[in-house]
């Protein structure tokens, strides 16, 4: 039979295809990114300078990959950053995944919903969303280059700590902006639960970084909604990697099984932990734990953005009482290896890197939260079809493939991360 | 004063960092909007060709086929281009992209010089991939600059692009004339900032040979300049390898802080 072919999917990061066999209600979803062999361009250089190179991975999350191989570093070196340190790096976290859901939600998945025409964007169509999001960017954009240097690929976080340290003043500039934008926090909740979304089941594995009493995205093990835990030190035999299709992108299986990562699975598994503002909305919301509606993910987001905003109002306020003490001591290499761990806006982040006697990187490994996710998109659009062909036998292959869109536009996959 | 300019932004491989670079035209964008026209952009909108009814019925063969069928393309005035081809096909596209624009502009740093993925070195490249991907077989291209497939009619550098180019680069299109890199050195907005010189502290830095345009922003934040926006008309290489060398960086050391953006120089 022929497969109806589409050309790359529009509106995700990344360059992806779908493939649909409409007499087997059959979809194929390919990854068709070139390759990007970041794990091999970083040999031979120095540690100080991966940060910067492993940074270019992704634009959309260049401050998680940096971090995650600062912090890499610091396990190889056995340097202990300073309290303060670690806390910007928190507010630089937080302020990354605010950033990518908000280019999410209102730029890739909105117009989904308001049925915008082709080539036309948000700005011109609808302006008050166009304004909340604009809100909400500006604000993530300011913290990271308050505190980052540059709101897409930072500069100044380093090993054990910053170049350049921000003052109390900017905290409290940064406190008084972030106080502004709680509201437009909560009209995204509101805007993204009034769209009613398909509805699919497919029991996973949700994995996501857990600490004992904080909605986490910076350190600690990894936990599951099956009671296991695992240290991320371990995580390279936690995972098994397989090359997807023949693709630039690998998938990673966690024990064998399909993993989902991201806003929905740090939502199901921390969502106690919430602050109370985020707590409240999602109480008020129609919003079921353990769904496994990856659509979910969606709604997820929104919700991760409010608890971040006030997570960041926290942080700038802490950080304001704090002695700014960010100055990098010296540290003397060391031949050894080191893995890290953070949340990314799509899910955990691992980065692996080997030290050699000379100095210079002699191996390195990356697992990206896409390369998790992947593992679960092909089930969810098989379920979705079938759902789809059940309510309505006579649906058309365009009606169809357009809620196949819309489903991977839900994972927000980042290709480019997953062909790293 | 042009209106109604044609724009299509393009991403072939790389992190899309620029083309987000683009948003921070935040509330700018209608004003934008009202001289420019973007008629193609696969990460902000749909694509018109596959709008809701245009689906096609193909045999096997791969999406490049119809995204080279002429009839479906609109001719643009400018058609913005991050990235760099790996894969055979995005060689394709690129040349399909020229034929329909009148100015082809390389978006960024990856699109100008190959950038940070052409540091790995081509020859070694077959053997770096059958490591990452073992049993797979190799058969995609090294990271170069888009000009050494198509003819280009600008360059924007930047890694990612600042927004103030980008701003110029459509301003200058509404005036009918084509965005040119700064004639002055990353020294200038640096001293400005009053930064302490990294080169006189004994660190390397690319400043005096690399084009202005990121405000400084790596030497401001105690950082080694790599030269993301390009070299500068007429640099003296040979006077900043000397430097450099006299500050103590080895000849590998020089040729990494040298080719980590740019090539063979």
């Amino acid at each position: 039979m022929k497969p109806i072919y589409s050309e790359y999917i529009t509106k995700i990061e990344g360059h992806g295809l779908l493939y649909f066999d409409f007499a087997k209600n059959k979809a194929n979803f390919e990854v068709a990114e070139g390759e990007r062999l970041f794990e091999q361009l970083v040999l031979g250089r120095t540690p100080e300078e991966i940060p910067f190179l492993v940074a270019r991975i992704c634009g959309v999350c260049p401050t998680a990959h940096h971090l995650a191989a600062i912090k890499a570093m610091e396990k190889i070196f056995k340097i202990e950053p300073t309290e303060t340190t670690v806390l910007l790096r928190k507010l630089l976290i937080v302020a990354q995944i605010i950033q990518s859901h908000n280019l999410h939600l209102y730029f890739l998945v909105l117009p989904d919903y308001l049925n915008l025409k082709a080539g036309q964007i948000l700005a011109n169509s609808y302006p008050d969303e166009f304004h909340i999001a604009i809100n909400l960017k500006r604000m993530a954009d300011k913290i990271l280059e308050t505190v980052g240097g540059r709101s897409i690929h930072p500069v100044n976080p380093v090993i054990d700590g910053f170049s350049k340290s921000v003052t109390h003043h900017q905290l409290s500039e940064l406190q008084f902006d972030l106080e502004n934008v709680v509201d437009d926090a909560k009209y995204t909740i509101d805007l993204f639960s009034k769209i009613k979304f398909p509805i699919i089941k497919n029991p996973t594995q949700y994995l996501a970084l857990k600490s004992k009493d904080e909605y986490e995205v910076y350190d600690g093990p990894v936990t599951s909604n099956k009671n296991i835990d695992f240290d991320a030190n371990s995580y390279q035999s936690e995972f098994t990697e397989e090359i997807f299709k023949n693709s630039k992108a690998k998938l990673a299986y966690w024990r064998k099984n399909p993993v989902m990562t991201g806003a929905i699975a740090r939502l199901n598994l921390g969502y106690q932990f919430l602050n109370p503002q985020a707590r409240a909305k999602l109480d008020a919301l129609d919003f079921q734990i353990g769904s496994f509606n990856t659509f979910d993910n969606i709604l997820a987001q929104t919700i991760e953005i409010l608890h971040l905003i006030e997570e960041a109002i926290k942080l700038t306020s802490i950080l304001q009482k704090k002695k700014l003490n960010i100055e990098p001591e010296p540290y003397k290499t060391r031949e050894s290896h080191g893995v890290a761990a953070i949340e990314a806006p799509r899910g955990t982040l691992y980065h692996y890197y080997e030290v050699g006697a000379n100095g210079k990187i002699a191996k390195a490994d990356i697992i990206t939260p896409t390369n998790q996710m992947l593992t679960n998109i092909e089930k969810d659009v098989e379920i979705l079809v079938a759902d789809i062909k059940k309510s309505k036998s006579n649906a058309k292959p365009e009606e169809i493939k357009a809620q196949i869109e819309t489903l991977i536009r839900a994972y927000d996959p980042c290709l480019t991360c997953s062909a790293h | 004063m042009l209106n109604n300019i044609k724009v299509g932004i393009f991403d072939l491989t790389d992190c899309e960092g620029c083309e987000l670079e683009m948003l921070n035209f935040r509330e700018k964008f209608s004003d934008l909007l009202e001289k420019i026209q973007i008629i193609n952009w696969r990460l902000a909108q749909d694509n018109k060709k596959w709008g809701e009814v245009n689906l096609a019925v193909v045999e096997g063969t791969p999406a490049w086929n119809l995204s080279q069928n002429d009839d479906e393309w609109e001719e643009m005035d400018f058609a913005l281009i991050e990235g760099t081809p790996i894969k055979n096909e995005e060689v394709a596209l690129l040349k399909t992209i020229r034929k329909h624009a009148k100015n082809a502009i390389a978006l960024g740093t990856c699109a100008c010089s190959g950038g940070i993925p052409a540091l790995l070195d081509p020859q070694k490249r077959a053997s770096a991939f059958a490591k990452v991907y073992p049993g797979l077989k190799y058969d995609s291209l090294p990271a170069k600059p888009i000009s050494d497939y198509i003819k280009i009619d600008g360059v924007i550098w930047g890694c990612p692009v600042n927004f103030s180019d980008l701003e110029k680069l459509f301003t200058d299109a509404i005036t009918g004339k084509i965005f040119t890199n700064k004639k002055y050195p990353v020294c200038l907005p640096c001293r400005a900032r009053q930064n302490q010189c990294l080169l006189l502290k004994g660190k390397p830095c690319l400043g005096p040979i690399t084009a202005a345009g990121c405000n400084a922003v790596c030497p401001s934040h105690g950082a080694s300049c790599f030269g993301c926006l390009g070299p500068i008309d007429d640099a003296n290489f040979e006077a900043e390898k000397n430097r450099l060398k006299k500050i103590g960086l080895t000849d590998v050391e020089i040729k990494n802080q040298f080719n980590t953006v740019w090539r063979n120089i």
